[in-house]
């Protein structure tokens, strides 16, 4: 036997160890009971929003308002992220799309918030993200204190200058998109040369966690520097 | 791993197939039966919320990339902290394993740089090809390549007493 067979035969030997795992077998109730849980979870929360948002409706209640508020902070479509190309005249989803590449509609953001211990402190991040099943990756994250309703977020966000001291921590929009027979198109705010706007509608953790957004931003690859812009409202519930 | 079928009553039983394939990745990704765990649930749950509204050609290779992925994901987030903050209270118990191969894995994999460790936990776990990492991971085979040599020239240094090899293994 070869050195490089040795080695093939000694490290799938290790990670096999590692890997495999009588117990792990018995897993996969427990598995399905504990997601199970959430996805339902999901869906309630989802279904009573939508059926809020029709009473609104229904009663007439802010005719006006409610239908501005719908075109900014539409609720999920429904869609769930599938990552589908997106069509004109849909202003309530959220729409990636790059110079030469499919633009895509992502919908069906998972909100969830994290206590992070920095340096003695604990700051609680909210979190917004979806993997679609073609690869779109959309995910948002910052510090929730400082996202209050209403708040207009300049990039990039040096800019905010004297105010500097509110910016949000841990700001990140990352968004990734798929090409056809190339790499994918990676792009995040926390790299060269972020423009636009992040609007707050609401920003808000606890028992159920949300998040809803108006973007208008132009984020940019690295090395490539092809700009990505992420624009409408994402909207994200536990 | 298979499962290719997609459709409400059989999100269970996929679960039920999957979950012990995508715990030993997970743990190899992470090394870590804490980080494991949750890996695999958020996989599984991102998974789930639309099993029966899309179509998905291979729902097990789809759960894979998405573990893949935010596991990924979650080093990026890691990396920034540690680079912007103290090191956090370090909650999560390192794998335990009994096996003498098991336990040398645990205590090396740490030393690997993030894309090492998965490029290798692909390899080995997964047991795709340069070229299926790549499509995996979104990034070319040069790059697949050149992290999964850097991988194993560190577990080789590190090789448990007995055990000396010279050269990586070609695929």
């Amino acid at each position: 036997m070869s050195t490089d067979d040795r080695t093939e035969v000694l490290l799938r030997r290790a990670y096999d160890d590692l890997a495999a795992r009588p117990e792990d077998a018995t897993l996969g109730g427990t598995a399905f009971v504990e997601v199970n849980r959430r996805i339902e979870r999901s869906r309630r929360r989802r279904r009573g929003t939508v059926v809020g948002v029709a009473l609104a409706s229904a009663a007439g209640v802010a005719a006006v308002a409610g239908t501005a508020a719908l075109g900014v902070w539409g609720e999920d479509t429904g869609r769930d992220g599938a990552g589908q190309v997106a069509g004109s005249g849909e202003p309530d989803v959220l729409t990636v799309s790059a110079p030469g590449v499919a633009s895509r509609s992502v919908g069906g953001l998972t909100a969830s918030c994290e206590d992070l211990a920095i340096g003695g402190q604990t700051v609680t991040v909210i979190r917004a993200d979806t993997v679609a099943s073609d690869g779109t990756i959309v995910r948002f994250q910052a510090e929730v204190d400082k996202l209050t309703p209403g708040r207009a977020l300049a990039f990039p966000l040096d800019d905010l200058g004297a105010g500097a001291v509110d910016t949000p921590r841990y700001l990140e929009l990352l968004v990734v998109l798929p090409r056809d027979g190339a790499a994918p198109l990676e792009a995040s705010s926390t790299g060269e040369d972020p423009r636009g706007s992040i609007t707050v509608g609401e920003a808000r953790c606890g028992a159920e966690p949300a998040l809803r957004l108006a973007l208008d931003l132009s984020v940019q690859t690295d090395p490539a520097g092809t700009r990505v812009q992420v624009t409408g409202p994402l909207t994200a519930v536990s | 791993m298979d499962g290719n079928r997609c459709g409400d009553d059989d999100f269970a039983d996929f679960v039920a197939a999957q979950t012990p394939a995508l715990l030993g990745l997970a743990r190899a990704l992470t090394g870590n039966d804490h980080d494991a765990w949750d890996l695999v649930q958020e996989a599984l749950f991102r998974v789930g919320k639309r099993w029966s509204r899309a179509s998905m050609h291979n729902p097990a290779g789809y759960v894979r990339t998405v573990l893949v992925r935010l596991n990924v994901d979650r080093f990026r987030r890691l990396r920034r902290e540690l680079t912007t903050a103290e090191l956090p209270d370090q909650a999560a118990t390192s794998v335990q394993r009994e096996g003498e191969l098991g336990a040398w894995l645990t205590g090396v994999l740490p030393g690997l740089s993030p894309r090492q460790r998965t490029v290798l936990a692909l390899r080995f776990v997964a047991d795709l090809d340069t070229a299926e990492i790549a499509r995996e991971l979104g990034c070319s085979e040069g790059s697949v390549r050149s992290h999964l040599s850097r991988g194993l020239a560190r577990l080789r240094e590190q090789l448990p007493a007995g055990h000396t090899t010279e050269k990586e293994p070609s695929r």
